[in-house]
């Protein structure tokens, strides 16, 4: 259990690092004692199984393929974290190797009996796809074993998660965890006296499948994902940078499934009017993208006296922040390129380099803080080897989100530029942002008023 | 104001040469009466809560340079024995800013009395970047933060005039500091404040610890930029022989509170008024 919480501390520490945030939703549904089963969706390798690990406060018994097990770093982590092996039918070189698989559900059992919460990834495998996978029936079978069990007397709540991220492989994006109404199967077999396990992993799909995103074609998620970046920005100035409120992956998820749900509706009754505001979006995104401006910066307002207020309050972050970044920076940039370059070379799809960043620096940057400290000792007195060893984190972790700031600054600048010599392309631009808006809302009225609202 | 002004006119009946302050500050009280009348009646107009933020910011600056010649005049008796012995009983026997004297070099000197001196523009441009360029709601939670952690520490100012261990220990000290530029610069603009006054508590501490802790909310990087400047700001008030550690302390307190209060007010009072709408 120490060994666990200590593992949670370190990579909570790097995934905050990794993720610029990770915003939670629905944490109340996970109950904080008694046996519990937690589905998420697979999307991002072993940075899933962290994510939720390091959001619950409650130790949560993870599940992994066996072949992990064959790297001997991770099978020592693993050992220590009380993660149970699953054996994938597609890694199993005999039917005794898949036989393996009823100890480690005995085990599971046994740990659910014990009032554990276990975390099992019904899709098998990380992915990425643009919509769930089919699910593995493991998790149901386990949930229904387990009721129909021993434990006759024990309810088995299971929480459906759905884990997004915005850009999974990208340092310093964001990603959402939110964890759905808990769906007991007790309740449920009695509802349904002759729900299988194939009924039940079913329902599970789509419990998870209303957590996340889920599309038949990525350009399809891409044209949503963009009428959802203009929805979002109401047709307004952006917010100041780094000041409240901070748009929120939540917010971008929700209206996604709106116009997800809202489309379907329509192109039943107006497919004609869908295809062209689709090819409208499309379109007006392609152009942003080329201009290299972001959806809310469509808005940004061209007042002399706002844009001075602006360049003041950058410029003394940038100014003041400047020594505590360069500390941070010089005394993490060799274990930075390090561990980019190493997390590089580790990986072979693109869900699995946030993993890989994330377990190679929770090794080298311990492990060059003590080189660091050891040589500091040499010539540092006590206090100011304190000093020096107390600086180095704060300054790193200073450095990235000043980093950030930087950037946002730069882009924010650069746009505002652009449109103070261009004024006639962000007017029109701006404007044909504020018809798609007009448009979606003009559909999403028809839905309201035929067919019940979209958004 | 109420009770600085009731204060310096029991004063000026005991006695005490008052001089002109008591009408000063009871000319500053009926201003401000008559501004918050005027604030009550615009209601939720947009400019009532940049001349509430005016008049708090304004009233503060104001309270400071004048209480720091009032007060010595006004209140019979002095805090710096009592603020010292606390400072001898929690650090064994010796204060602290004796204790420091053996840190003391031209340099650090000189470096703390920059780190000293910054706390003003500090100070403007966490007022600035309070005010400006954000929600009301938040601009409102600022001033009313500020406003508390003030008028508390007015009333320190008032009921425990001290002027710190610069002119109280000025004895016990081997020699005075010696610094450069710097130094010279912040024992010039506190010799025109007329000396070393407010001892207790620390508005430096105080204030720089509120702003902190406002944009470690609000504003996360600007208050991790300014967390190690706090840091040095304190230790600066203690080196340059300025404040006793309990003034500090004191300080530290109001600003936390200051913070968690103006916060559940605020949260309060848009609530009361998200409810009656």
């Amino acid at each position: 259990m120490i060994l666990y919480r200590l593992f949670r501390l370190v990579f909570r520490a790097a995934m905050q690092v990794f993720f610029s945030r990770i915003e939670l939703e629905g944490i109340d549904n996970v109950p904080e004692a008694g046996p519990v089963l937690l589905v998420p969706n697979h999307t991002n390798a072993l940075v899933d199984g962290l994510v939720v690990g390091c959001c619950l406060r409650r130790p949560v018994v993870m599940t992994a393929k066996t072949t992990l097990a064959d790297n001997p770093v991770l099978a020592f982590m693993m050992r220590a974290a009380n993660v149970v092996t699953l054996q994938r039918r597609e890694d199993a070189r005999n039917d005794r190797e898949m036989a393996k698989n009823e100890d480690a559900f005995g085990r599971l059992l046994e740990l659910l009996a014990a009032g554990q919460a276990v975390c099992l990834f019904p899709e098998g495998k990380s992915h990425s796809d643009p919509g769930l996978r089919p699910f593995r029936t493991g998790a149901a079978r386990l949930a229904m074993t387990f009721v129909d069990g021993e434990q006759a007397d024990k309810s088995l709540p299971i929480v459906p998660v759905g884990i997004h991220y915005q850009r999974k492989s990208r340092f310093r994006s964001r990603a959402w965890i939110g964890f759905g109404e808990p769906l007991d199967v007790r309740a449920w077999r009695r509802r349904n006296p002759q729900g299988d396990v194939r009924a039940l992993t079913a329902r599970l799909r789509e419990r998870v499948k209303a957590l996340t995103l889920s599309f038949d074609q990525r350009s399809r998620s891409e044209t949503l994902l963009a009428a959802a970046d203009l929805l979002s920005t109401g047709g307004e100035a952006p917010p100041e940078l780094g000041l409240r409120p901070i748009p929120r992956v939540a917010e971008q998820l929700r209206l996604v499934h709106a116009l997800q749900n809202g489309r379907a509706r329509l192109m039943a009754i107006e497919p004609q009017s869908v295809a062209v505001l689709e090819q409208r979006v499309v379109a007006h995104r392609a152009l942003l993208r080329q201009l290299a401006v972001a959806p809310h910066e469509l808005f940004l307002p061209m007042h002399a006296g706002r844009a001075a207020f602006f360049v003041l309050r950058e410029l003394e972050l940038v100014l003041l922040g400047l020594p505590l970044a360069l500390w941070g920076l010089i005394n993490h940039l060799l274990p930075a390129l390090l561990t980019g370059s190493l997390a590089r070379k580790m990986t072979r799809d693109e869900d699995q380099f946030a993993t890989n960043v994330i377990f190679v620096s929770v090794f080298l940057f311990p492990l060059f803080y003590s080189i660091q400290t050891a040589v500091a000792a040499q010539f540092l007195s006590a206090g100011w080897l304190l000093l020096y060893m107390i600086s180095v984190p704060y300054c790193g972790a200073y450095a990235v989100s000043w980093f950030d700031r930087v950037r946002g600054a730069y882009r924010r600048s650069r746009t505002y530029l652009l449109w103070r010599s261009r004024p006639d392309l962000q007017r029109a631009l701006a404007r044909e942002g504020r018809d798609i808006l007009s448009e979606i809302r003009r559909l999403n009225d028809l839905l309201e008023a035929g067919h019940g609202s979209a958004a | 104001m109420l009770v600085i002004t009731a204060t310096l006119y029991l004063s000026r009946l005991g006695g005490m040469p008052v001089e002109r302050w008591p009408e000063i500050h009871l000319a500053m009280l009926l201003v401000y009466f008559v501004l918050s009348r005027w604030m009550a009646r615009g209601g939720d107009e947009p400019w009532v809560s940049w001349v509430r933020a005016g008049a708090v910011i304004a009233l503060m600056f104001s309270l400071y340079s004048t209480l720091g010649h009032a007060v010595f005049v006004a209140i019979p008796w002095s805090g710096d024995a009592a603020l010292n012995a606390i400072d001898q009983w929690l650090f064994g026997g010796v204060p602290p800013a004796l204790r420091a004297e053996a840190f003391v070099t031209v340099g650090r000197v000189e470096f703390f009395s920059f780190c000293y001196g910054f706390f003003i523009p500090y100070l403007y441009l966490s007022i600035l970047t309070g005010l400006v360029g954000r929600p009301d709601a938040e601009r409102q939670r600022f001033v009313t933060g500020f406003a508390v952690l003030y008028a508390i520490s007015f009333l320190g100012y008032l009921f425990v005039p001290a002027r710190g261990p610069i002119v109280h220990n000025a004895m016990e000290f081997a020699a005075p500091l010696a610094g450069g530029t710097f130094h010279g610069l912040v024992v010039q603009v506190i010799d025109a404040a007329g000396g070393p006054h407010g001892a207790f508590p620390s508005l430096h501490v105080g204030a720089s610890a509120y702003a902190c802790l406002f944009d470690l909310r609000y504003n996360r990087l600007r208050g991790f930029t300014y967390l190690p400047l706090v840091v040095l700001i304190a230790m600066a008030t203690v080196l340059l022989r300025y404040h006793y550690v309990i003034d500090l302390l004191a300080g530290l307190l109001l600003a936390l509170m200051a913070a968690v209060l103006s916060h559940r007010w605020m949260a309060r009072w848009e609530m009361e008024k998200a409810e009656a709408a």
